[in-house]
């Protein structure tokens, strides 16, 4: 389902496809906040979607900032962190705070055969801390309902205030139409706002400069209803059996906002029984080994 | 989800995004204390952006420290402290013990001692036995800074490239040169966007582009987004992302308590706790190590 079928569907459920008591804006916002919601409950077996390997993390004394390191934010913290594992070695054991006590016992200390980690900080602590390099496997917050525009280079002389909007993605044709807004540059993960727009070339003119010239990359409008646009091109990271319940539970967020609560109420319901019926279905692995641990709920 | 974002989605949420009856100031105290509430329900293990490391605490030679003396205001009172370790590489993690076991410390084969040490609170304090420890290493949950919105400016500069000082004690950094470099300022003043450039903590000297010759007097916000990586203490909550819309929805409960339709108020905290419970429902511990039958 693409966001804009998702928008669609949210406008009727909401008696309102006119979209005049929920605007898009509005409701790309309680899609947003929802497919968030959605993927923090669910148990992680069903989010293969949001599942990243980060390989050869630079652990410093045996710490690795979550925030600083890895690619993208991680989904509930340090229940995100899926397994860690020595590169080119052995896994990880995770360990809770309260264990750290036990690891004075020579018997339970870390060894580079028996590496363990925990969360804490928001930062990856390995043990022992000689290890420095670690592939981290974590569950990413889920990409952000937004378009990206394609941005290309000026031709021959690149500059780090000027890029050429894409002509075939319904820019405008107006001069000075995006005067103004403000932007995000992909490639240098910057803002910026629009001082300038011609609109027979699509040529973007922006302050403050980026840190070097625009090459061919994309770009996202922040403000001023334009990022709104295009949105039949973006579709939610989820699993698309998830894309239904996250329009319910961007309905329950809808119907906060008006009288009748016994539509937020009946919509909120409806997806918690259905996520429970869902964490309840779900079978571990029988696993390797002997019984009679937690081996599996680990993973879960 | 930025405050500003949060505000507004309060706004409709409220009905009133003309804020005539909820004011921006009252919703920015709804969600700080949203935010306080979501933080102290939850499974701890959801809250590690909270969590906190004060190493070499100085016991001051009396065998305790108060939880006032720990860098950050700490959360839930004494569940908040995670652990305690005496200081150094050489240092042993404290054992926690309840008051009414203190009783089995004057048995000489369960005393405190630099072996094994132990650590229990009363009176807001964390005392460690042996007395004669010297420093401690305390891991902590911390109360979530607070979240700022509205921030009072006045003009400085001159000309054509008037920038704007944000006025002092309304929570923003002091310290940090820098701190909101790269973040988009909206001026209510001007109703235009800017990109802050340059930011000098002491006098709250504010850099934008595009500057302007017509900031006097007024308000301003910051703007941050999903996707842009900035990790500012007041411009978005520090909790998860994930858990910003449940803030949301607590805020929400705290501001309909004050109107007669209590069926909302009951409507959306039935929500917010509804979330808590499944996640809490959900969380798995880790595996550990070593034997069973503890309360690991």
């Amino acid at each position: 389902m693409t966001l804009e079928d998702m928008v669609d569907l949210l406008g009727l459920r909401l008696e309102d496809a006119e979209e005049k008591k929920f605007t898009a804006g509005f409701k790309i916002q309680a899609l947003n906040n929802a497919q968030i919601k959605l993927a923090n409950m669910l148990l992680n077996p069903y989010l293969t979607e949001l599942q990243v390997l980060a390989t050869s993390q630079t652990a410093t004394t045996g710490v690795l900032a979550i925030d600083d390191i890895l690619a993208y934010d991680v989904l509930r913290g340090s229940e995100g962190i899926l397994n860690v594992k020595i590169s080119s070695g052995k896994y990880f054991h995770k360990i809770d705070l309260t264990d750290l006590k036990k690891t004075e016992n020579s018997f339970l200390n870390a060894a580079t055969d028996n590496p363990l980690y925990y969360v804490f900080q928001n930062r990856l602590y390995v043990l022992p801390t000689s290890i420095t390099t670690v592939d981290v496997l974590y569950l990413k917050i889920p990409a952000h309902l937004d378009n990206s525009f394609t941005c290309v280079a000026v031709p021959d002389t690149p500059t780090p205030s000027t890029f050429i909007g894409d002509d075939s993605q319904s820019l405008s044709a107006v001069n000075d139409h995006y005067n103004n807004t403000v932007i995000w540059s992909d490639e240098y993960s910057s803002y910026h706002v629009v001082t300038g727009y011609a609109g027979a070339s699509r040529t973007f003119t922006v302050g403050p400069g980026a840190t070097d010239a625009f090459g061919n990359s994309t770009f996202k409008f922040v403000t001023d209803g334009f990022e709104e646009l295009r949105t039949s091109n973006v579709t939610s990271e989820l699993n698309s059996s998830l894309h239904e319940l996250v329009v319910s539970l961007a309905e329950a967020e809808s119907w906060a906002m008006d009288s009748d609560q016994e539509r937020r109420k009946t919509a909120q319901a409806s997806v918690l029984d259905e996520v429970r019926a869902l964490n309840a279905a779900y079978r571990k692995a029988d696993g390797i080994g002997t019984k009679g641990d937690e081996r599996t709920n680990v993973q879960a | 989800m930025d405050v500003s974002t949060m505000i507004n989605l309060l706004g409709v949420r409220l009905e009133d995004p003309d804020e005539k009856k909820f004011t921006p100031s009252f919703k920015t105290t709804a969600l700080n204390n949203g935010q306080l509430k979501v933080a102290q329900r939850l499974n701890r293990n959801y809250l590690t952006e909270l969590q906190y490391l004060d190493t070499t605490k100085s016991l001051g030679g009396v065998g305790y420290i108060a939880l006032s003396g720990l860098t950050k205001g700490v959360l839930n009172g004494a569940e908040g402290i995670l652990k305690v370790k005496v200081s150094g590489t050489t240092g042993k993690y404290c054992t926690r013990i309840d008051i009414s076991d203190l009783k089995d410390t004057q048995n000489t084969y369960l005393q405190g001692t630099v072996e094994n040490p132990l650590f229990y609170i009363f009176n807001n304090r964390i005392y460690v036995l042996p007395l004669a420890t010297v420093n401690i290493d305390v891991w902590y949950l911390q109360a979530p800074p607070s979240m700022f919105y509205l921030l009072n400016v006045i003009a400085y500069g001159g000309g054509t490239t008037v920038n704007v000082e944000i006025t002092s004690g309304q929570g923003t950094n002091e310290t940090d040169n820098d701190t909101y470099n790269g973040l988009i300022m909206y001026s209510n003043e001007r109703q235009s966007w800017h990109i802050v450039t340059d930011y000098v903590a002491a006098t709250g000297k504010t850099t934008v582009v595009p500057a302007s010759a017509g900031f006097g007097a007024n308000t301003i916000f910051f703007k941050s987004n999903p996707y842009d990586g900035f990790d500012v203490d007041g411009v978005e909550s520090t909790l998860n992302q994930a858990l910003h819309e449940n803030i949301v929805t607590m805020a929400e409960a705290e501001a309909w308590q004050m109107d007669r339709k209590l069926d909302r108020w009951q409507a959306a905290m039935s929500a917010a706790d509804a979330e808590i419970k499944l996640l809490n429902e959900r969380y798995v511990g880790a595996q550990g190590i070593g034997t069973k039958g503890d309360n690991r």
